[in-house]
């Protein structure tokens, strides 16, 4: 499985922000967040929801890409470096930070 | 936190004690005020922009101001001036840059003291056969060029400046300061120029002349949202968004949204989930008048 340069790999587990902190609304697949702390708000595309909805503070990057992988009946090799490079952006943008 | 950008006050002469003319209690959503004139002052000129919040009948009594405006005829160098509980917002040769003064800081003062009873959202707003259109955008993308057509195709008037949604209900309370329109928009409402002459910066329009009436309780949740864009020499056409870019736009155009982000960030997205959301490019005003009313039309039709 290919890892990126970086702090995200495929060991790591990352979670959610939580509120005050962070706020967010999924609508229609799609989450809408707040990031208080940077007066941002943040839209992320229905993939990029799905991945921050993953994001539990439990699950592992590397079950989150073999789930994800089965979902959408792609080789896991194929996807990790996008899920891993999403992930990289959440943690940038403060949605989620990575344990 | 919004707070007033208020300027430096000065030594100024004594006010009268007694005032030539009084508003009585005023009330713009969650601000009271009242307005008092000294005497030599061209008391019509404050119409526009005092008398869409004059409170009438009785709500008068329970109405307590929080600030006093006070309006002072021209000093010893000829200068007109508009006080804010004894602090000058504007002073000039004109009665225009002092109403501009004024306008200005009743405006921000109703953002300020409203943030915490309403969502509000930087809007305007019209309602026709009981659906509430919105339009959202940043200054300059024709919001109030928009309403305007609106009501003059028979629209009620709502606000050219914030819808004020109930964060419970998102019902629309009115806040009908009178339209303020750019001198671009001048040529599309010929019939708005003012009767008296002289130089301006924009035309105060009471809705009325422009055939419309004011809504004056508050009105249904919006049905319709669009987000328009005025494009020079663009074809005028609605382009339909998703309900989380919707939602999004709609945070991003909520006053102060950082006090109150989870139920600002929740009424954006139950607004968008429920009603018709869309970006409007507007290159002919009257054909996106006419795309409006077909949305309006399709709304109604859908709840038959």
């Amino acid at each position: 499985m290919s890892t990126l340069p970086g702090e995200v790999t495929p060991d790591v587990v990352p979670v959610r922000g939580e509120a005050p902190a962070l706020e967010w609304v999924e609508v229609d697949r799609e989450v809408v967040a707040w990031n208080a702390e940077r007066e941002e708000l943040h839209r992320l595309d229905p993939i990029a929801s799905l991945v921050f909805l993953l994001c539990d503070g439990v699950t592992p990057v590397r079950v989150t890409i073999e789930e994800l992988a089965a979902s959408f009946g792609q080789p896991a090799d194929r996807i990790s470096a996008d899920v891993l490079t999403l992930i990289s952006g959440l943690a940038r943008d403060g949605l989620v930070q990575l344990r | 936190m919004t707070t007033l950008a208020t300027r430096p006050s000065v030594a100024t002469t004594p006010a009268p004690t007694t005032w030539a003319w009084s508003s009585g209690p005023c009330r713009a959503l969650e601000h009271t005020f009242e307005v008092v004139v000294e005497a030599g002052w061209p008391v019509d000129a404050l119409a526009p922009v005092v008398a869409p919040f004059r409170v009438r009948g009785g709500a008068h009594a329970a109405t307590t101001p929080r600030v006093r405006y006070e309006i002072r005829s021209a000093d010893r160098e000829g200068r007109v001036a508009a006080y804010a509980d004894g602090e000058r917002l504007a002073t000039g040769r004109s009665t225009a840059a002092v109403l501009g003064g004024l306008a200005w800081h009743i405006n921000r003062s109703v953002i300020e003291h409203s943030v915490d009873r309403y969502v509000l959202m930087h809007s305007a707003s019209a309602t026709l056969a009981g659906v509430t259109v919105v339009l959202a955008a940043d200054m300059e993308s024709g919001k109030t060029t928009t309403v305007a057509g609106l009501l003059r195709s028979g629209f009620d008037y709502v606000t050219d400046e914030a819808v004020a949604l109930d964060p419970e209900t998102c019902l629309v309370s009115p806040f009908p300061k009178t339209l303020s329109l750019d001198p671009g928009s001048w040529p599309l409402f010929p019939e708005c120029a003012p009767r008296i002459s002289g130089h301006r910066l924009q035309w105060f329009v009471e809705p009325y002349r422009l055939g419309s009436t004011v809504a004056t309780a508050p009105v249904t949740a919006p049905e319709i949202v669009l987000f328009p864009k005025y494009v020079a020499g663009a074809t005028t056409e609605v382009l339909p968004v998703s309900p989380a870019e919707a939602t999004h736009e709609l945070a991003r155009m909520t006053f102060d949204f950082a006090r109150h982000p989870r139920r600002n960030l929740e009424t954006a997205a139950r607004v968008a989930r429920t009603a018709t959301c869309a970006r409007l490019r507007i290159g002919d005003l009257e054909e996106a008048v006419e795309l409006v009313h077909e949305l309006v039309s399709q709304r109604i039709l859908d709840t038959l």
